[in-house]
């Protein structure tokens, strides 16, 4: 017992240094000092003292817990639990520093815990989202102390949107998806996520946490010019240079020429050759200047193919983003940002 | 006569100029000719000039050329007569495969004076084939088969057919170019089964527009 009580000693004053800066009741503030000093009788007297003055809610749930302390510090488990339990329906998120207080406390605070329904802890995450893509949306967490139907709104005005009915006991993980039932997207404005939570009998509670919602356009995505990686080969070449021009100039006059002799009608004579002579030596003076010529640019059957192909894949990317930004043009964005308690 | 030809030509020419996706060309040409008929002692050869129109439409081609050519026996004693000969070409063509053109037409070859060699006329039919050598310039061969074959002093050509060679070159664009056309004319012609053939050969180099 003695070390139970030293074991106090060392642990829950230090926890309660710094927190009771904005006490101003007179017989709380001397019931803090008397459990400074480890005045654990002188503790209870005050702080039941004080509880039948004008306090605060924050500085009634301290009165409590102190209370709890102090009966936990002279082996009073029933009557710390139920201080515990009035300071935890005063303040719900109430929570003691397992390190700085002894695991016999916490073990009383935990036990009243398990005797109240409260919601503790109501948190809604920051969270920016596309409204009705499956699995996103700003997540909200919170405890239930016992087993109770709890159910979960979004409350904003005369709106009043259900996320979430369910028998809950513990603590309970769900996303908000900012849709209407209609599976339009909530409007912006300031919405209080609200926590209420059914336990047996009349035994009822409820927490709320503000939350800022804003609205915007989903941004789309931009046409690609080209395909990334790739680009376009040039249509035409240039053949390299050769005498092919003349080859062809010097055939066809071989067959021209040998076909006016062969065809010639020898009772006439031999032909001069002087016409045939003109007309070789002109296709030949044709082909020559064709050969000494720059070959004319000549499509560049490979990779006229490959832009085509290229382009096609192009055109069909492109189809595919106009495709997913008309649904990103239906769709919003929707940023939901918690607000502080007491902010406005 | 070829007034009235020549005439005619410019008028096609630029009525054909008018519509789209088709070519015309007018050129003039010079003349280069050697004639020889009936026997080995009947030859002369000459030179002269021209003209010819050709145009194009998708795959269809029209081509008419006029010549004129002053033939002088080859033998200067021979006592033969120089004469003038007059001669008009028209095809037309449609394109059958890359390069092969299918062509019917018609010849006339008039002389003066008069019966100073046979005048003759015939239709044609046959083919031709041009091979692109580069840009701007082509090179062919041209056969025609004569039928019909007409002549001042009557007979008839059981076999007529003319083998030609072609070129042309100039700037891609096609606005000027410098052409050549070759014929050579076998004209077996008979006479109450007299054979009295007729060859020709004729050449023209000239220059053509475009438009």
């Amino acid at each position: 017992m003695r070390h139970f009580v030293l074991g106090l000693m060392l642990l829950v004053p230090a926890a309660l240094v710094g927190q009771d800066s904005g006490i101003q009741n007179a017989t709380l503030r001397r019931a803090i000092r008397a459990y400074e000093s480890l005045d654990f009788p002188q503790v209870i007297v005050l702080g039941r003292a004080s509880l039948r003055e004008r306090l605060t809610a924050p500085e009634r749930a301290r009165a409590e817990e102190l209370l709890g302390f102090a009966f936990s510090a002279t082996n009073q488990p029933d009557s710390a639990i139920a201080a515990f339990r009035e300071a935890i329906l005063l303040d719900p998120d109430r929570q003691l520093d397992p390190r700085r207080v002894s695991p016999r406390i916490t073990g009383y605070f935990n036990a009243a815990l398990g005797q109240v329904l409260v919601v503790r802890q109501v948190r809604v995450d920051s969270a920016r989202f596309i409204s009705g893509t499956p699995g996103t949306g700003a997540p909200i967490r919170f405890t239930v102390t016992t087993p109770a139907r709890v159910r979960t709104r979004a409350i904003s005005g005369q709106t009043v949107l259900l996320i979430d009915s369910s028998i809950v006991a513990g603590t309970l993980n769900l996303r908000w998806t900012g849709t209407t039932p209609t599976g339009d997207p909530v409007r912006a404005g300031r919405w209080s996520i609200v926590v209420e939570a059914f336990g047996a009998g009349q035994n009822t509670f409820s927490a709320s946490q503000e939350a800022q919602v804003t609205v915007g356009a989903v941004d789309t995505l931009p046409h690609l010019t080209a395909m990334p990686g790739y680009t376009e080969l040039p249509e035409t070449e240039i053949p390299p240079q050769s005498g092919r021009p003349l080859g062809i100039a010097l055939l066809y006059t071989g067959v021209a020429g040998a076909g006016a002799l062969a065809l010639n009608n020898g009772d006439l004579g031999t032909a001069t050759g002087r016409e045939i002579g003109v007309a070789a030596v002109a296709a030949l003076v044709a082909g020559f200047v064709m050969t000494l010529k720059k070959p004319a640019p000549r499509p560049a059957l490979g990779n006229i193919q490959y832009n085509q192909l290229l382009r096609e894949q192009l055109a069909r990317r492109n189809a595919e983003i106009a495709q997913q930004n008309t649904q990103l043009r239906r769709q919003v964005q929707i940023t939901v940002v918690p607000i502080a308690r007491g902010a406005r | 006569m070829s007034r009235a030809w020549m005439v005619g030509c410019v008028v096609v020419a630029a009525a054909a100029s008018q519509a789209a996706a088709q070519t015309v060309s007018l050129g003039v040409q010079g003349a280069l000719g050697d004639y020889r008929e009936v026997s080995s002692n009947l030859r002369y050869r000459g030179g002269g000039g021209g003209a010819m129109v050709w145009l194009r439409f998708k795959r269809f081609s029209a081509e008419g050329s006029f010549s004129r050519v002053s033939y002088d026996p080859r033998d200067a004693n021979s006592g033969l007569a120089s004469f003038k000969a007059t001669q008009l070409d028209a095809r037309v063509g449609v394109d059958v495969a890359a390069g092969f053109t299918a062509e019917a037409g018609v010849l006339k070859r008039t002389v003066n004076p008069d019966l100073a060699a046979q005048e003759m006329g015939a239709g044609r039919i046959g083919v031709r084939y041009a091979k692109q050598i580069g840009p701007g310039a082509l090179v062919g061969l041209r056969g025609n088969y004569l039928v019909g074959a007409k002549f001042t002093g009557e007979g008839t050509a059981g076999l007529a057919f003319e083998l030609g060679l072609l070129a042309s070159v100039g700037p891609q664009s096609g606005r000027y170019r410098f052409t050549m056309d070759y014929g050579f004319q076998r004209v077996d012609r008979k006479v109450n089964n007299t054979s009295v053939p007729i060859e020709q050969s004729l050449v023209k180099l000239g220059v053509a527009v475009g438009f």
